[in-house]
């Protein structure tokens, strides 16, 4: 049984423990007073009917928490492939990280910790490109961010607009520093 | 009053005060700061202007806006005039951030907008009067 969220009885180690001291009461008050204990005893709790635990949906900034950590890959990528890239881009990509953290931290669930290489964005430059190059990549990638973070800031319940805003304005200023 | 209209209308302010303060500091810029804050005086009018329209949607009251406003610190060079106006537009990037969570759809999507716009042209000015760094993690956040 999968244990996706707060302890429930269905949680099968604790379940296990409780069913079999349980079930050996339920067989007790079964045999002194007749099956039809059993019934009303059962129906309280998913002892005899082990159904899995909903699976709760994803949270609606997954898409945006994806793309973010991929951009803030890009820019890791792009800097060690030109480190003069640093002096202009290092605090963007700093931002970027930030805002992987900050959106991770108001997800429910939270999404899965993303590994460095699996987040490379695809259609990335190889590591011999330019600094020309990355930049332009950069830029295409962060207006395409830029546009997403827009669309969800718009979309978004009151308690997240100011966070979205947040990123959307940061991606903005970033335009402006990769002209 | 709502708390939309209520930061509407502190959005509406800040425009009002830059218009004015760029036309005190306009005279102390050099050529291209001369340039750039004339950009930016064209952006706060036209949301000075948005932002008195969604409140005349919203059957609020309109602030006026003062004749005229203490300035935060003493201007003196093109120098200081560039900090002020780096100073206005974070200030300015501020209050249109606070519209966000009380505004929905387009009011909240011309919201964000302004406040990107104000957050780029801080940019612009930080750039112009060497500061680094360029750009912040979350433009217009207190503290």
């Amino acid at each position: 049984m999968r244990h996706t969220g707060p302890v429930r009885i269905s949680d099968s180690d604790h379940n296990r423990a409780v069913s079999s001291t349980r079930r050996s009461v339920l067989r007790a008050a079964g045999l002194a007073a007749g099956i039809g204990v059993l019934s009303p005893l059962a129906s309280g709790c998913d002892l005899l009917d082990q159904e899995p635990d909903p699976i709760p949906p994803p949270d609606p900034l997954t898409a945006l928490h994806s793309q973010t950590a991929a951009l803030a890959a890009s820019y890791d990528e792009s800097l060690l492939a030109q480190p003069s890239l640093a002096k202009t881009l290092g605090q963007v990509r700093d931002a970027h990280h930030a805002h992987v953290a900050a959106l991770a931290a108001i997800m429910s669930p939270p999404p899965p910790s993303v590994a460095p290489s699996a987040s490379a964005s695809a259609g990335a430059p190889p590591t011999s490109a330019s600094a020309k190059v990355l930049l332009a990549a950069l830029r295409t990638a962060e207006k395409e961010a830029h546009k997403a973070a827009v669309e969800a800031c718009v979309a978004a319940p009151a308690s997240r607009a100011q966070l979205l805003g947040e990123i959307v304005a940061a991606r903005a200023t970033h335009l402006e520093v990769l002209r | 009053m709502t708390v939309l209209t209520e930061r509407l209308g502190a959005a509406l302010a800040a425009e009002q005060a830059a218009i004015y303060t760029y036309g005190r500091i306009g005279v102390l810029l050099d050529a291209n700061g001369q340039k750039e804050a004339r950009t930016a005086d064209v952006a706060h009018r036209a949301r000075r202007d948005t932002a008195v329209t969604m409140l005349a949607e919203l059957d609020a009251d309109i602030p006026g806006g003062e004749a005229g406003y203490a300035l935060p610190f003493a201007v003196t060079d093109h120098a200081s005039a560039v900090k002020l106006a780096l100073h206005v537009e974070e200030g300015v990037a501020a209050t249109w951030r606070a519209v966000l969570p009380a505004a929905e759809g387009a009011t909240r999507r011309s919201a964000l907008a302004a406040y990107s716009a104000a957050a780029v042209q801080a940019t612009r000015w930080r750039r112009m009067a060497g500061i680094k760094p360029l750009t912040e993690t979350f433009p217009g956040r207190e503290g």
